[in-house]
């Protein structure tokens, strides 16, 4: 109730804030109408900017004055999430349009200094520097009042954990924003630099040159706001590192993974754009130097700024994942990574041998004009197999060597759940594609057989066929790692199993026995059982790891058995059964299924697993069934009225 | 090892279809020739080999005699202007239907060239229909970028003013 009081009082509050605080603005800017600004004007702006004002300010003012009320009563509502995310929040909305302001003006001052309109500007080209400069006042007064407001809040709340969570995502936050800022900037830079390259201009028009210096313009003013911006940022993330807390936050890990990746795809991107590029010129497409250049310039100006992102962030990230004191997650993190750049490069590696095959099928069997097409297509094909092959094979080879080793090493690799979403991604993958190549190549063959008309028969099977050979090889690789994956484990297993010798106490009538006995065989076939009536005596010999015992016998044992429990130092698995004079709260289940889950517990203890005491699947559970089950319909339908396009095309 | 043979295999599949793919690209890459055109399909191949050699002469001549028939300069400018620009883009013959009004219909896949990267860039499938003159196969309607809307179009008369 009182988070739903909350999320109403701090949510209205940031709403009438922003209608203020922009009110004020407007009502600002209407005082410098008359000196060209196109901005402002008239009594239109005057009214606009004084409704806002007179309809939020009592709005703002009742709710705020009601939240700080609550706050200051009750230590809990001080220290909230809610009431964090509203200040970061105002924050945000405040020091962001500062830095937006800044740049609109810089720009438009830059653009001028090079003898280009203002109205090439990035942002607000039809503003002026009025309207930039209230902007940047009225908003750094509200921001300066809530950062009194946070300090103030930072010296008395506790537990701090809430405001910690929040301010930890105002700051990547910020990261995100200045970093797109920063490499904005390269871009622009580069691809003026690039442009500017001898003679690399002498043949463009004035206006497109204009167009280059205003990349420069741009870059320029991109770099002066952004990059201080991008360094106080990611330093007070780094200072921040001396907390444990944030060194260990996900969220932190979360955005090195991020940047990394999109650096990596990016890089990648660019790359092949640039191979496509030189690809044509070597295979004869008639280029000057200067069009070579301004053609590069596109890829290499985006490439090379997030290739430092990648190198940069990569790195932090790598040593992210080595302070991980534990050496099972410190692989886990890696594997993440690596299987990510594995699945990309898989996919870019598929979609170029597709190109390539289809390629080949028409160059080789269509009666075609090809003019200029001939030649990008095979660029395309090349260039994108040329990213995608390498990245595959770099990334792939050494978790497929990882997962490869024998021994505990290898078993974890193998039973990584990141390896096993990726090979029956890669499966699942295969076997729809595969039946969507599949029904199309029937379709037209059926077409074909029925009489119906199919231009280029021969070309259009062959290019089914492509398809339906390079899923149906895909999932044959993935299936067979699969199974070599499921065969090393359950070697390992077994010999794990075999090294769990487990006694099984038995009444006398053998029911109970032979039941678990049977169970067992199932779960593990090369686990040592032995059956040990309860009136006989345990050989001296024996050194089992784990006994079982029937419930009733646990509750009311003999005193050989009682005796010999004491004594015991394994692993003691009572297996509820109807006992005289016993209620078990927990139910009892038919000794098929209790034998089968007493089973299921042995072997766990025999692979070194925790065993799960809990039984039943909780409510919450089946919810998330549900929804997965309605997802997945969801997907189904999906796939189902993909695979109906392609039959129908 | 085993593992690494069938990676290598994959390798080298991979390598024997670039290595194909070269081979059929020098091939293709060659001037275009002309071929037989006693046949509707035969006559749109010419025409569009003739485009590709810039010979307009030779693709004008493949136009029918029709009504608002385009002169020869204003086809030779809509292709020298690059109104039509048929350089960028590809054009495959497909099955042919002849019409009891004596006209042909062709299947014809207009393919252009991508982007680049992850780009076979995109097709589309129309007909071109063509009409027996004189013995001789004329073309009298193809899809852009090998025709021009305007041709064989009335020109609109100016209206007399009241």
């Amino acid at each position: 109730m009182r988070t739903v009081r909350r999320l109403y009082f701090y949510a209205t509050a940031f709403v009438s804030l922003e209608v203020v605080l922009w009110g004020l603005i407007g009502l600002a800017r209407s005082f410098f109408c008359g000196r060209g600004n196109a901005v402002c004007g008239t009594a239109a702006i005057l009214a606009q900017g004084l409704a806002l004002v007179l309809v939020g300010l009592p709005v703002f003012g009742f709710h705020w004055w009601m939240a700080e009320r609550f706050a200051r009563r009750d230590g809990e509502e001080r220290a909230s999430g809610v009431r964090a995310v509203f200040l970061y929040g105002a924050l945000l909305g405040t020091l962001i349009p500062i830095v937006q302001s800044a740049l609109s003006l810089l720009d438009r001052l830059a653009l001028q200094m090079v003898g280009l309109s203002a109205s090439q500007a990035m942002l607000g080209p039809n503003q002026s520097w009025s309207d930039n400069l209230i902007a940047i006042v009225m908003n750094a007064i509200v921001a300066a009042y809530f950062v009194t407001v946070l300090r103030a809040d930072w010296q008395v709340i506790a537990p701090k954990e809430s405001f910690t969570d929040i301010r930890r995502i105002y700051r990547h936050v910020w990261l995100i924003y200045s970093l797109v800022f920063a490499v904005a900037a390269v871009q622009q830079l580069l691809r003026f630099i690039l442009n500017a390259f001898p003679g690399g201009l002498s043949f463009q028009s004035r206006e497109y040159t204009g167009l280059y210096r205003a990349s420069g313009a741009h870059g320029f003013v991109l770099a002066l706001i952004g990059l201080p911006v991008w360094y106080f940022a990611w330093k007070t993330l780094q200072t921040a590192l001396a907390d444990q807390a944030e060194r260990a936050s996900l969220l932190r890990l979360g955005v090195l993974y991020l940047l990394a990746l999109a650096g990596v795809v990016s890089v990648l991107a660019s790359g092949g754009v640039l191979i496509d590029v030189i690809l044509r010129a070597v295979l004869g497409e008639v280029m000057t130097v200067p069009a070579f250049i301004q053609k590069l310039a596109g890829p290499l100006s985006i490439g090379i700024p997030l290739a430092g992102i990648w190198a940069y962030y990569g790195g932090w990230l790598g040593r992210a994942m080595a302070e991980s004191a534990e050496a099972p997650r410190r692989a886990g993190m890696r594997r993440l990574y690596v299987y990510i750049l594995s699945a990309i490069g898989l996919g870019a590696a598929f979609t170029g041998l597709a190109l390539l095959l289809a390629f080949i099928v028409d160059a080789a069997l269509g009666k075609i004009v090809w003019a200029e097409v001939l030649r990008p297509r095979l660029a395309a094909a090349l260039a994108t197999l040329s990213v995608g092959l390498p990245l595959w094979w770099l990334a792939w080879r050494p978790m497929q060597a990882e997962a490869l080793v024998k021994g505990d090493e290898g078993d974890h690799a193998r039973r990584s759940i990141i390896r096993k979403v990726y090979l029956y991604l890669a499966l699942f993958v295969s076997v729809v594609g595969g039946m969507i190549a599949a029904a199309s190549l029937l379709n037209l063959l059926l077409r074909a057989l029925f009489g119906s008309s199919v231009d280029n028969l021969l070309q259009q099977v062959l290019k089914d066929l492509e398809y339906l050979f390079l899923f149906v090889g895909m999932g044959v690789y993935h299936g067979l790692m699969l199974g070599r994956d499921g065969k090393l484990a359950s070697e390992a297993l077994a010999e794990k199993h075999a090294a769990f010798p487990v006694l099984v106490f038995d009444r006398g009538d053998g029911s109970f026995g032979q039941a678990i006995l049977s169970a067992l065989h199932k779960q593990a076939p090369r686990l040592p059982v032995v059956l040990q009536p309860v009136d006989q005596p345990v050989a001296q010999e024996a050194a089992p790891k784990a006994v079982l015992v029937p419930g009733d016998l646990a509750v009311d044992s003999p005193a050989l058995l009682r005796n010999w429990l004491d004594e015991y130092k394994g692993s003691r698995l009572v297996v509820p059964q109807a006992a005289h004079g016993w209620l078990w709260t927990a139910g009892i289940r038919p000794l098929p299924a209790a034998a089968t889950q007493a089973a299921q517990a042995v072997r766990q203890l025999a692979e070194g697993q925790a065993v799960r005491q809990q039984a039943g699947t909780s409510g919450w559970m089946i919810a998330i069934y549900i929804i997965a089950g309605l997802f997945g319909l969801e997907i189904l339908g999906l796939l189902v009225s993909l695979g109906i396009s392609f039959i129908g095309r | 090892m085993k593992q690494d043979r069938f990676l290598m295999g994959i390798l080298i599949f991979i390598g024997v279809l670039v290595a194909a793919a070269l081979v059929l690209f020098f091939v293709r890459n060659q001037k275009p020739t002309y071929g037989a055109e006693d046949t509707p399909e035969g006559v749109l191949y010419n025409y569009a080999v003739a485009l590709q050699l810039h010979d307009y002469k030779r693709a004008y001549g493949y136009l029918a005699e029709k009504d608002n028939k385009p002169t020869y300069n204003a086809f030779h400018q809509a292709f020298l202007t690059r109104q039509l620009d048929t350089g960028a883009s590809a054009m495959q013959i497909g099955n042919v239907e002849m019409l009891e009004s004596g006209e042909a219909w062709v299947n014809v896949t207009i393919q252009f060239a991508g982007n680049g990267l992850l780009d076979n860039g995109w097709s589309s499938n129309d007909k071109g229909t063509l009409v027996r003159q004189k013995g001789a196969w004329k073309i009298t309607y193809l899809p852009n970028p090998y025709w021009g809307w305007d041709w064989y179009q009335p020109t609109p008369l100016p209206i007399k003013p009241p």
